[in-house]
């Protein structure tokens, strides 16, 4: 239960710098999500705050007591990883007594804590076990049991559902978000997975080559996106961007194709709008046309790609699954004006 | 392409078959019938190959019945084609020799059994080929390592058993009377016991590598983990430096330790010997413990961290738990080479009490010493090793870390 701040934090791998120059504040009971591609430093961030990673500049603050110089265990918090990381020779039961047992709390205050955690987890059963006896699933939750018997300040997750199949990670998703609202800790959890970002976060931190592009709630991200990166990034399938140019503030696509998008904003380069917010219609003058090249079916909905002859770009449209589609059809496409989002020549939003 | 066809592998793998065997049972006859025989493949390089072909022609209807006339058949071809006197062997052992023909054409038939069994003779397929060599490869592989590793064991361990009369007599003859009593069978081993100090060779040997073993571990453990998790500056170019250590021959080191070690009083010591060995010893037992860490988990060792252990205690608690198949393979390996060590020891000691086993050995190596001592010696020498080898098998076998991590 506290509040976490990094104050201009920076990390080396020898000449690499990772993480660059990062300030990022954490209320108490926040459930922050650190989201981006692989290699973009999330993981190395989590790594710094929990102390498993040395820093080479800034400082790391609980509570408002630094704790930059502090090993793992003296900062208070506790972390989930990847591969589980149980230790395979030790029983359910003293995996997840093991940081008590290290800080010397005796036998029977122990085995009633562990009961305590084996219980909210489910774990009663298991808790003789080897953990190599125990499926994917098991081995999360136990994994999460080790991490809340210390009662720590803060629980760090890093990437801890992309082990499990498509069905459990769900289930172990929603249990989480139970978890986190039920003791109301500190949460930051790392994750590629923008599915997990929307669905548990109040806050996402969204990192690109080791800078934080953009800090937002998951509607922040998803409405106001405050450049192309994180356009691209939360949502699927993507948004579509355009690159275009502006002549009496009608906005031409491809140079020359003549849209009727008019906007007052100025120096505009590219426009994006989401596959949700695009309709189509019969093909009328003065409207973008294009063929429909392929359809992608899902039961829920369906996705539609239109060749609008746009240097090869295809423009994504999402559409109700009843919707008829036939190939090659010539179409008419709408956009949706308050869905557009417009972008500067440096990817900035303009608002 | 002749070669792709089951034919002409029935014929090859017959004659190699026919070779193999025609050597292996001459040996046999030499070892127990004590008189030198003539080893001849130019008939076998014929009727294996014949042998082949027949089994390879006659797949459709093979019994027992078949395979019994088979045998006998090819048993009378080897006799008549050496004109009745194979091995040149001289009259008198004519129910041996007419064994060791008998038994040479069953294992060619047995041989072609394993490897040609249900192989086509015409045209094969890339598998059929494949799953033949493998077979007949495996065979050959298997027979000649056991061969190797038995018969010099089988000649040490019976000539151990052995007078001093019967090996002048016939030094080849290695069948044993065992009608004899225990006290002269064994007489050898008595013997080294009660006059030549074996007992304390075995004593000594069993201090200095058990001694060799726990330094070795002690300071290869940490360095290994260190190695494979930290991050250390120059990491590479010092475990490169390491292995560099361990390329040098000790009989490079040894005049310039005999020096050293005589000007500080540790030569003729076993206290020396204690020394030398774990610094032959450590940078491949690091080597060896480096590779095993580094292919643990270091999730695993995180989370110790978070437990609030220390790198000591992860060392103890978590990192040798989880190798302790690599850490008794490393522990096993350098125990045999300091048991088996013999020329710092040949160096070094002097003093007849302190001898290890090897040198003790050497000692016996002397033309008033008979023989059969010295075998029965170096048998004193290596069992042990092998009952700690095959007591501690099921270690190295077990890999613990499965199920720990996400596999």
């Amino acid at each position: 239960m506290s509040s976490i701040t990094l104050k201009n934090i920076s990390k080396w791998f020898s000449d690499n710098q990772v993480i660059k120059n990062i300030d990022l504040n954490i209320k108490d009971g926040e459930f922050v999500v650190f989201v981006g591609p692989s290699g973009c430093g999330k993981s190395t961030l989590l790594r710094i705050i929990s102390g498993l990673e040395d820093l080479d500049n800034g400082s790391v603050s609980i509570d408002d007591v630094d704790v930059t110089n502090k090993i793992p265990y003296d900062r208070g918090i506790s972390m989930v990883f990847q591969s589980y990381a149980l230790y395979p020779h030790m029983s359910v039961f003293d995996n997840i007594g093991f940081s008590l047992k290290t800080s010397g709390v005796k036998n029977k205050i122990l085995e009633k804590r562990v009961g305590e955690i084996a219980k909210i987890l489910r774990l009663d059963n298991l808790l003789h076990r080897l953990p190599k006896q125990l499926s994917g699933g098991q081995k999360q939750r136990v994994a999460i049991g080790r991490a809340i018997i210390r009662k720590p300040k803060a629980f760090l997750f890093d990437e801890p559902l992309s082990n499990l199949d498509a069905a459990l990670r769900v289930e172990m998703r929603l249990e989480i978000s139970k978890l986190h609202k039920e003791l109301g800790v500190t949460t930051i959890y790392v994750t590629h997975d923008q599915i997990e970002a929307m669905t548990l976060a109040d806050k996402i931190v969204v990192l690109n080559e080791g800078k934080i592009i953009q800090i937002g709630s998951p509607f922040e991200l998803y409405n106001y996106p405050q450049n192309l990166f994180v356009a691209q990034f939360i949502g699927t399938p993507k948004m579509n961007i355009l690159e275009c140019n502006q002549k009496e503030g009608y906005i031409y696509l491809n140079k020359n194709k003549k849209t009727n998008i008019k906007t007052k904003k100025e120096n505009v380069f590219k426009i994006g709008i989401r596959p949700d917010n695009i309709e189509l219609c019969k093909p009328v003058k003065n409207m973008l046309k294009g063929n429909i090249k392929f359809c992608e079916y899902l039961g829920s909905e369906q996705y539609v790609y239109i060749d609008c002859e746009l240097d090869n770009e295809l423009i994504v449209v999402k559409l109700d699954p009843n919707t008829k589609v036939v190939l090659n059809e010539k179409i008419g496409i709408k956009f949706i004006s308050k869905y557009l989002h417009f972008f500067t020549k440096k990817d900035e939003r303009i608002n | 392409m002749f070669w792709k066809y089951g034919l002409f592998f029935s014929i090859l793998s017959g004659g190699i078959w026919g070779i193999f065997w025609q050597i292996f049972f001459t040996l046999v006859g030499i070892l127990t019938l004590g008189t030198p025989l003539s080893l001849e493949l130019s008939q076998i390089m014929i009727i294996g190959p014949l042998a082949g072909f027949i089994y390879i022609k006659s797949q459709k209807f093979l019994s027992i019945k078949f395979h019994l006339t088979a045998i006998i058949i090819i048993s009378f071809l080897i006799y008549i084609s050496h004109l009745g006197n194979p091995y040149h062997a001289g009259d008198e052992n004519q129910l041996i020799i007419f064994i060791l023909i008998l038994s040479t054409s069953f294992f060619i038939w047995v041989s072609l059994n394993h490897s040609l069994y249900n192989l086509s003779p015409g045209k094969l397929s890339k598998h059929d080929i494949e799953s033949f060599l493998i077979k007949f490869m495996w065979g050959i592989g298997l027979i000649i390592l056991i061969l190797i590793t038995l018969i010099p064991f089988y000649i040490m361990i019976m000539t151990s058993l052995k007078n001093q009369q019967s090996l002048i007599l016939n030094p080849l003859d290695l069948s044993v009377n065992l009608n004899t009593d225990f006290k002269t069978l064994f007489n050898s081993y008595i013997e080294l016991f009660t006059n030549f100090n074996f007992h304390l060779f075995l004593i000594n040997s069993f201090i200095v590598s058990c001694t060799t073993v726990i330094i070795t571990l002690f300071f290869s453990i940490p360095g290994a983990y260190a190695l494979a998790r930290l991050r250390i500056p120059n990491k590479k170019i010092f475990s490169g430096a390491v292995i560099l250590i361990y390329l040098i021959p000790s009989i490079v080191l040894i005049i310039p330790l005999y020096i050293i070690f005589s000007y500080m009083g540790l030569r003729n010591s076993l206290f020396g010997l204690m020394l030398v060995y774990p610094a032959t010893t450590i940078p491949v037992a690091l080597y060896m413990l480096r590779g095993y860490f580094s292919a643990l988990s270091s999730e695993i060792d995180d989370a110790a961290l978070i437990d609030g252990l220390s790198r000591v205690q992860i060392i103890l608690k978590i990192a040798i738990p989880l190798s302790k198949p690599a850490i008794v393979s490393v522990g096993l390996y350098v125990f045999m080479i300091a048991w088996n060590e013999f020329l710092i020891a040949f160096m070094f000691l002097d003093d007849p009490n302190i001898f290890t086993l090897s040198r003790g050995i050497m000692s016996l190596n002397s033309s008033e010493i008979p023989q059969q001592h010295l075998m029965a010696g170096a048998v004193i020498a290596t069992i042990p090793v092998m009952v700690i080898f095959l007591y501690l098998e099921k270690f190295l076998i077990s890999g613990l870390s499965a199920g720990g991590v996400k596999g």
